[in-house]
C-alpha cells in the first residue's frame, strides 16, 4: 500500500471490496423484492397480520442498501489501516431478518394452502 | 472448533450457540482480510438464494392454481429456503472461526441438500405439468 494516497486502496483491494459493497446492496434489493412479493402475496390472500411484516422487510431492506452505501468509506479505512474487517452484527442482523422472512413466507403459505383445501373456515 | 475454543465470556444455551454461534472474533488471529471478504460475500449469496427460493415457493401457490400440486412444490420450496436461511449466519461464523484458528472448514451437508432438493423440485415440477389438464 505504498504508491496510494490516504484513503486510497490499491486496486487489488479496492475491487475485493467493491464486490462485497455490490453483494451487500444485491441482497438489500433481494430482501426488499421478498418484501413486496410477501405483501402482495399477503394482500391477495387477505392476510392482514402479514402485511405490515412484509413493509418492515422492505424498509429492512432499504435501510441495509443505505448502510452498506455508507460502510464502504469507513470499511475502506480499516482495510487501510490493516483493522479487522469483520463485522458480525450486519450479517446476523441480515441472518435473522432472511429466516423471519422465510418463517413468515411458510406460515402464510401453509394458511392459504389449508384454507384453499376447505380445512378451515 | 467450538470444543477447543470454549467462550467462557458469554454462556449460552447449546441450541442458540448452534443456531447462531457467538462472535467469531473472539477467537484467533485475524486473516487476510481477502479471505473475509470472500466468507462474506458466500453469506450474502446463500441468503439471497434463501431469499430467491422463498419468492419461488411463494409465486408457485400464487400464480400456478391449475398446475397439479402447485402447493406441494411451493411448500417445499418454502421449506428449503427456511433450512438455508437458518444455516446462513451459522456457516459464516463456523468459517471465519476456521480461518482465524488456521483449521480445516467445518464440513457441510447444505449444498448437498440443496442441490438434490432443488433438483428434486424440478423433475417434480416437470411430472406434474406432464399431468396436469
Amino acid at each position: 500500500m505504498s504508491d496510494t494516497g490516504p484513503g486510497e486502496l490499491p486496486a487489488v483491494a479496492g475491487l475485493q471490496h467493491e464486490r462485497t459493497t455490490l453483494a451487500w446492496e444485491r441482497t438489500a434489493f433481494a430482501l426488499m423484492g421478498i418484501g413486496v412479493i410477501l405483501g402482495r402475496f399477503a394482500a391477495v390472500s387477505e392476510l392482514w397480520l402479514v402485511e405490515p411484516l412484509a413493509i418492515v422487510l422492505v424498509l429492512i431492506g432499504a435501510a441495509v442498501l443505505v448502510w452498506a452505501g455508507a460502510f464502504y468509506e469507513r470499511r475502506s479505512l480499516a482495510i487501510e489501516l490493516e483493522h479487522d474487517v469483520a463485522h458480525p452484527g450486519a450479517a446476523r442482523l441480515v441472518g435473522i431478518v432472511t429466516l423471519a422472512a422465510c418463517a413468515v413466507s411458510l406460515v402464510a403459505a401453509v394458511v392459504v394452502v389449508v384454507r384453499d383445501l376447505g380445512w378451515l373456515p | 472448533v467450538n470444543d477447543e475454543c470454549p467462550d467462557a465470556t458469554s454462556p449460552r444455551p447449546p441450541w442458540l450457540e448452534k443456531l447462531v454461534p457467538s462472535d467469531p472474533r473472539l477467537v484467533g488471529s485475524e486473516p487476510d482480510y481477502r479471505f473475509t471478504l470472500a466468507n462474506e460475500r458466500t453469506f450474502l449469496a446463500w441468503i439471497r438464494t434463501a431469499l430467491a427460493l422463498a419468492a419461488g415457493g411463494l409465486g408457485a401457490i400464487a400464480l400456478l392454481p391449475d398446475l397439479l400440486g402447485s402447493e406441494a412444490i411451493g411448500l417445499g420450496l418454502l421449506v428449503l429456503s427456511f433450512i438455508m436461511a437458518a444455516s446462513a449466519y451459522r456457516r459464516w461464523a463456523l468459517n471465519e472461526e476456521a480461518m482465524r484458528l488456521g483449521v480445516p472448514f467445518t464440513p457441510s451437508r447444505l449444498p448437498a441438500v440443496m442441490a438434490v432438493g432443488t433438483a428434486l423440485f424440478v423433475v417434480v415440477g416437470a411430472v406434474l405439468l406432464l399431468l396436469s389438464p
